[in-house]
């Protein structure tokens, strides 16, 4: 067995096996280590070559993801022991710790397993795992978006099944690697059915990537669970969900697959749209963006050439740019105790370090330059125009146009309004820290790039 | 060798406890019910293991019957008080998801026979469709949370059945998704536990 199969064995394993710090009095402290741990872990694997190491593979997206995951994983371990100090070491905190711990195990699976079937049933376990983390508090309407989470996202993950189902009949494969390689004796996507398999995946996971319209559980479940875990499932969860719908596709494309994928993104951003304007909730608001960034990821990793590069610059700016904007909301809400934005004033002068995460982060994951979400949509849009999507392209242009106005006007009516909000109390170190680190990494990718390391 | 006639009354069964599924409204009956047609499921894949002398297909069987013909309604019905045995669901009218239930049931056969024809046309096919139908319909038209669970059980039947129908998974693969539902099925009982409806909420809106 070689460094790196034993290393992705642990990567998935640490934290599976961190759903026994439930039962540890440091839980905590246990639980950063075991982030840590990983993430050094997925730092190493990221340097090793694409290759089917046994069970599980490497290639150019889930590498990436691998890191992104492994990052978010342990931001959010050390932003939720500040977020959650209050709540000591009660039974509900630790239940949640050692559930976050087993979610990011299943996200783990789900990206370097190199089975399709197998990969679903991690991603239908993400949302086992993950359901009772936005009930930590266990308010009415935290338990009805949990609820709408389940039943919502399982529902639209059996249809999921069916195009895998289609596709081990047609290919008489599951294993990833071969269906990604395109090199089958004879294929049938001329066959009737494999349109259908493509749309089936595409609905079925694009269910938990949130693509309009079975996004519902979406705004529901990131409004209420915690900043933290608003931030995994935003920032690692759903690229997850976006990267199956890839794989689905690889094997089934063709014009019309690639047409209706294409559409079905923009038909998502339109929505954001059009409904980003009137968002009242600071982290409904950026649940909605995040459906815009899975989106554009979609696109990219769908049109292919310089566009997937571009669907991984946004993958890996959003991942941390969400995060700090999930961060500082829950900083925000914690210092003004609301998560109406219009009950929020004067953030400007309040705190200003709050104020400069959340409108970075906030420009991060609205494609303003010089961030790398800037780069990847206009190498999506280039991508665009090249393949012919003349009219889509310039639509997407002013979809994004009027959701970075909107959001980020937002941002200002948070930042200058005046009016009277009473400051709770003020945010732990470990928050602040974690907040502004994120925004610091959103900020890296464009230049990155530009300097050609990525 | 197992008579086609017998494989096809038991499919018949399995459409049935789904349109009764429908029209009840006493959640303790329609927890059993969807449990009965998880057997009747189980029952299917045994024969048919037995006829094709397949052992996984058997094995599949005995694990559905474990885990959902048994431990579904062990888990529900403990949220139900034995006192309020006769809980029902809040619902005003049944006769128009009979019609409805009826309509999809037609619909889902002709919709089969069209599209998947290419691949081969299996009794049992049609009849997961139908079932997976059904069970999007039951979560969509009630807000009671014992009926919509009831409903992605149907759903989660009926994806055996499509499978059956289509080509079988390997067994390792069909256990884990068993195990998966089972898992989800007891982070459910969790959320279920307290309030029964679904409710509006004002932060839920927008």
């Amino acid at each position: 067995m070689n460094t790196a199969y034993i290393s992705m064995i642990l990567i998935m394993l640490l934290p599976a096996a961190g759903i026994l710090v439930y039962f540890l009095k440091m839980f905590k402290e246990i639980s950063t280590g075991i982030s840590i741990i990983t993430l050094i872990l997925a730092l190493y694997v990221f340097t090793v070559h694409n290759y089917t190491y046994s069970y599980f593979y490497l290639n150019n997206i889930n590498r990436y993801l691998l890191i992104s995951i492994a990052s978010i994983y342990f931001l959010a371990t050390v932003y939720g022991t500040g977020y959650h100090r209050k709540m000591g070491g009660s039974r509900n905190l630790k239940l949640h710790t050692s559930l976050i711990n087993f979610f990011a195990s299943t996200m783990f699976f789900s990206v370097i397993i190199n089975n399709l079937a197998l990969m679903w049933i991690g991603i239908e376990g993400t949302t086992a795992a993950s359901a009772l983390l936005i009930v930590i508090e266990g308010e009415g309407a935290d338990i009805e978006a949990a609820w709408r989470y389940v039943i919502v996202v399982s529902s639209g993950l059996s249809i999921a099944l069916i195009s895998i189902i289609i596709i081990y009949r047609f290919y008489g494969t599951l294993e990833i690697t071969s269906l990604l390689s395109n090199q089958f004796p004879s294929s049938p996507v001329n066959s009737p059915v494999i349109p259908m398999a493509a749309l089936l995946g595409i609905v079925g996971f694009g269910t938990k990537a949130g693509l309009f319209p079975m996004h519902s559980w979406l705004p529901d479940a990131h409004g209420r669970a915690p900043s933290e875990v608003s931030a995994i499932f935003s920032s690692a969860l759903l690229p997850v969900a976006v990267y199956a719908i890839y794989i689905v596709l690889q094997p089934t494309m063709s014009g019309v697959v690639r047409e209706l994928t294409v559409y079905f993104a923009i038909v998502t951003i339109l929505f954001v749209a059009l409904v980003m304007a009137s968002q009242r909730d600071i982290k409904r608001m950026y649940a909605y963006s995040t459906m815009e960034n899975m989106s554009l990821i979609l696109l990219g990793l769908v049109l292919g050439g310089p566009a997937f590069i571009g669907a991984i610059l946004i993958i890996l700016t959003h991942a941390f740019g969400k995060a700090g904007a999930f961060f500082s909301s829950g900083n925000i809400l914690e210092m003004y105790g609301t998560r109406n934005i219009k009950s929020i004033h004067d953030l400007h002068s309040r705190s200003k370090l709050t104020f400069y995460t959340l409108s970075l982060s906030s420009f991060s994951v609205t494609g303003a330059p010089p961030f790398g979400t800037f780069i990847g949509e206009l190498l999506i849009l280039s991508a665009m125009f090249s393949q012919g999507f003349y009219v889509a392209a310039i639509i997407l242009i002013a979809l994004l146009a009027i959701i970075f106005l909107s959001l980020n006007y937002k941002v200002f009516l948070m930042a200058y309004s005046s009016g009277n909000s009473e400051r709770v109390e003020p945010i732990s170190l470990q928050q602040i820290g974690v907040t502004v680190f994120s925004v610091f990494m959103a900020f890296l990718f464009g230049f990155l790039y530009l300097g050609g390391v990525l | 060798m197992i008579s086609n006639e017998i494989l096809d009354i038991v499919v018949a069964g399995i459409i049935l406890t789904a349109i009764w599924a429908q029209i009840g409204t006493f959640i303790k009956q329609k927890i059993r019910i969807v449990s009965l047609q998880a057997l009747l499921l189980a029952l299917y894949v045994i024969l048919l293991g037995y006829d094709l002398s397949n052992m996984d297909l058997i094995i599949l069987g005995i694990l559905i019957s474990a885990l959902r013909g048994f431990s579904v309604p062990l888990v529900l019905t403990r949220k139900i008080k034995t006192s309020s045995y006769k809980v029902r669901e809040r619902i005003s009218d049944t006769s128009w998801i009979t019609v409805a239930s009826i309509f999809i049931l037609i619909f889902s056969f002709t919709i089969y026979r069209v599209t998947f024809a290419p691949v081969g046309y299996e009794t049992v096919g049609d009849a997961g469709l139908s079932l997976l139908l059904q069970g999007m319909f039951l979560m969509v038209s009630r807000r009671n949370k014992f009926s919509q669970f009831m409903g992605y059980m149907e759903e989660e039947n009926a994806i055996i059945m499509l499978g059956i129908g289509i080509i079988s998974l390997p067994l390792i693969i069909e256990a884990s998704i068993l195990l998966d539902v089972f898992a989800l099925l007891i982070v459910s009982s969790v959320l279920i536990a307290g309030r029964f409806e679904s409710l509006k909420y004002e932060e839920l809106m927008g």
